[in-house]
């Protein structure tokens, strides 16, 4: 199991959220290492997944308890706060 | 009035009990007192209606229990938000238990009254009066106010939800249950996720995923909610307000590029007669540098351009869609001729102008050298004119020369003759014969003379060719001698005759024919050692006809007779053959010619 587990949601893999995940990746590459797991779920392409309300989301998996954060997300380190991960 | 003053109504049953009731409360030192007393119901209740707001608490003396008992019901109904205390002139528990329930603050029985008993119980009463004057004023409030809530909740047009610090929903409103397609007990407890918006609480661009298609914006707001922090996220459809925006921008783009591409200078001026607009094609028109005049004044920037500025000016007085041939002064002085039409339109009820200028210099040089060219061409068609004149003369003089050289053929003919008879006429016995042929070739030349006096001009060479020519047609050949074989071919019968009669006397054998088909076919039937030949014949030409008498095989020898100049070509085949005599010749000039000829031939053999 690894320190952090994170679920991003996209409608679609377009210019916006390419640009979300480049941030999402590069923040956890420095703040958490090897230490996280991120997966990426693409709702135009995946079916029958349990899917949030709103997206984007990212939802934190592990650690407990699970928690999910949806709207803007130009500033990567406001949704680390929300999630409760951010490190400074 | 001080605010620790209590202030107290007494309704008495007797003056005795005013007095003993008014002596207790004065004993009380804090807070103070005042005390007002009546001594009748009716007059309680009328004192009451006056003064109710200056009165905190009433002590009603209930002696009668039949009668007050009304007394006190209506007093309460009527002045709820007064402290009521009854003092029993009777012991009657049950009739206390009673008082109390029906919301009289205390009940004094007239044995225990202590100072400290009386202070207390209406300072408790005024107390307890006041919290439920508060109690009924808040609860009466918040009732409004959760209608007033749910009213603008319900009645909004975006949808709307509580999120608790979980981003689970805690409340949602009927757009929002359209919005996700559920009801909202299906929202209450789902989880939403904890609301971020973007920089300076920018709304932020989210996607439904029950109807991706949709461009929502989610504001946020931080609100209590059940006495604990939550979210309000206000979700607004801007579908259309995007899809708007994209065409716009997408007309706006539309209009960039197709002004940016035209060759005509495009200037837009807004209400404020500002301009809001100008293309890179204006900059050029103008030759300014490309400083920014957007939202500059049109007549501060083309205050110069006095030709331009009054038609606008015309255009804002209202005159429709002018459309000139005006001059701009350009930034290094020069002047420049354009077309410019001004149109007017209206956005946002404001008028606006739109002045399009093309630069018609180009057109007007083309004008001009147009013009040039056309005095250019005229000189030259005159010029040609001219040369056209000067060709046809020269034409008429080759004519005039081609004429002379006819006219020396036909000259020569005759005169040909006549030296042929003339020689006869001193050679032969036949004198008078001779004589009188000469007689006939003078005449001849007589007439030819006569027919040139009616050729006046070159239209008359035909008649001269047909008329004169014919004048001599062709001979029939004549018969055999003996000696040296000649062929003799001419035209001219009168040439061809006397030149047969004169070889044959120098003791030739001579045959004539009239051309050269004709000498083709003598040449079947015999041999010749010597040809003499005209030139110019109908049928077949003398060169023509030596030609073919070569290819043929003759190798006898070959003279041309001929009186007339022969172009190249004809030369060319006529030098080959043994002589070229030309006529008029005399007779021992042309018997030494032949007999060098032959001699030649002799030689060779």
């Amino acid at each position: 199991m690894k320190d952090v587990e994170l679920s991003l949601y996209v409608q679609t893999m377009d210019r916006r959220s390419n640009k979300i995940l480049a941030r999402l990746i590069k923040y956890c590459d420095e703040h958490f290492g090897q230490g996280y797991k991120l997966h990426l779920v693409d709702l135009s392409k995946s079916t029958g997944q349990a899917s949030p309300l709103a997206v984007p989301a990212l939802v934190r998996e592990f650690p407990l308890p699970k928690r999910q954060a949806v709207g803007d997300f130009t500033d990567i380190n406001r949704i680390m706060l929300t999630l409760n991960l951010l490190i400074q | 009035m001080s605010m620790d003053e209590v202030r107290l109504l007494f309704v008495a049953s007797s003056k005795e009990q005013m007095i003993a009731v008014n002596t207790l409360i004065h004993k009380i030192d804090t807070p103070h007192f005042r005390l007002d007393w009546v001594v009748d119901d009716q007059k309680a209740l009328a004192h009451l209606d006056e003064f109710r707001h200056h009165i905190d608490v009433v002590i009603y003396t209930l002696a009668d229990r039949e009668k007050g008992m009304p007394t006190i019901t209506g007093m309460l109904e009527r002045f709820p938000e007064l402290a009521l205390i009854v003092l029993q002139d009777f012991e009657h528990p049950a009739s206390a238990m009673e008082l109390i329930e029906k919301g009289v603050q205390d009940v004094w029985q007239k044995e225990n009254l202590t100072v400290a008993g009386v202070r207390d119980s209406i300072l408790f009463a005024r107390a307890r009066q006041k919290q439920a004057i508060m109690l009924r004023e808040e609860a009466h409030d918040s009732s409004l106010l959760k209608q007033r809530l749910n009213s603008i909740i319900h009645n909004d047009q975006d949808a709307l939800l509580v999120v608790d610090q979980n981003g689970m929903i805690l409340f949602s409103n009927p757009p929002a249950e359209k919005l996700f397609k559920r009801s909202a007990p299906e929202l209450f407890g789902a989880v939403f996720g904890i609301p971020v918006t973007g920089p300076d609480s920018k709304p932020a661009a989210v996607t439904v995923t029950d109807d991706p298609g949709k461009h929502i914006e989610m504001s946020v707001t931080m609100i209590w909610w059940e006495k604990q922090k939550a979210w309000l996220c206000r979700l607004r459809d801007m579908t259309r307000y995007h899809m708007a925006q994209e065409m716009m921008k997408e007309n706006e783009e539309k209009f960039q590029a197709i002004a940016a591409g035209a060759r005509d200078a495009i200037i837009h001026i807004n209400e404020l007669q500002n301009i809001a607009f100008v293309n890179d094609a204006v900059a050029t028109l103008f030759g300014e540098s490309g400083a920014s005049v957007l939202n500059k004044p049109f007549y501060e920037v083309f205050g110069r351009q006095t030709d331009l500025t009054d038609l606008v000016g015309q255009a804002w007085e209202g005159q429709q869609d002018q459309q000139k041939e005006i001059h701009i002064v350009r930034g290094d002085g020069s002047v420049l001729p354009v077309d410019i039409s001004i149109s007017a339109f209206k956005r946002r009820g404001k008028r606006q102008l739109v002045c399009i200028l093309r630069d018609i210099s180009e057109r007007q040089r083309t004008q001009f050298q147009l013009m040039q060219t056309q005095s250019e061409l005229k000189e030259a068609l005159q010029s040609l004119k001219a040369n056209q004149r000067k060709m046809m003369q020269m034409e008429k003089l080759n004519s005039v020369k081609e004429l002379a050289g006819a006219l020396a053929h036909e000259f020569a003919q005759p005169l040909q003759a006549l030296y042929n008879y003339l020689h006869l006429i001193q050679t032969s016995d036949a004198h008078e014969v001779y004589f009188q042929k000469s007689r006939e070739m003078l005449n001849r030349i007589s007439d030819l003379t006569g027919s040139l006096k009616n050729i006046t001009s070159l239209r008359k060479k035909d008649y001269l060719d047909s008329q004169i020519i014919d004048l001599f047609a062709s001979s029939d050949p004549i018969s055999f001698g003996n000696g040296t074989r000649v062929l003799i071919i001419d035209d001219e019968q009168e040439i061809l005759e006397t030149l047969i009669d004169i070889f044959n006397n120098a003791g030739y054998i001579c045959r004539g024919a009239a051309d050269g088909q004709d000498a083709l076919e003598v040449m079947e039937m015999a041999e010749f050692d010597l040809i003499i030949s005209d030139v110019m014949m109908p049928r077949m030409s003398g060169p023509t006809f030596f030609r073919r008498v070569r290819e043929q095989g003759y190798e006898g020898r070959f003279i041309f007779l001929t009186g007339y100049e022969h172009p190249d070509e004809e030369r060319s085949l006529m030098e080959q053959a043994d002589a070229v005599i030309h006529k008029p010749v005399s007779f021992n000039e042309l018997l030494s010619k032949v007999d060098s000829v032959l001699l030649k031939s002799a030689v060779k053999v």
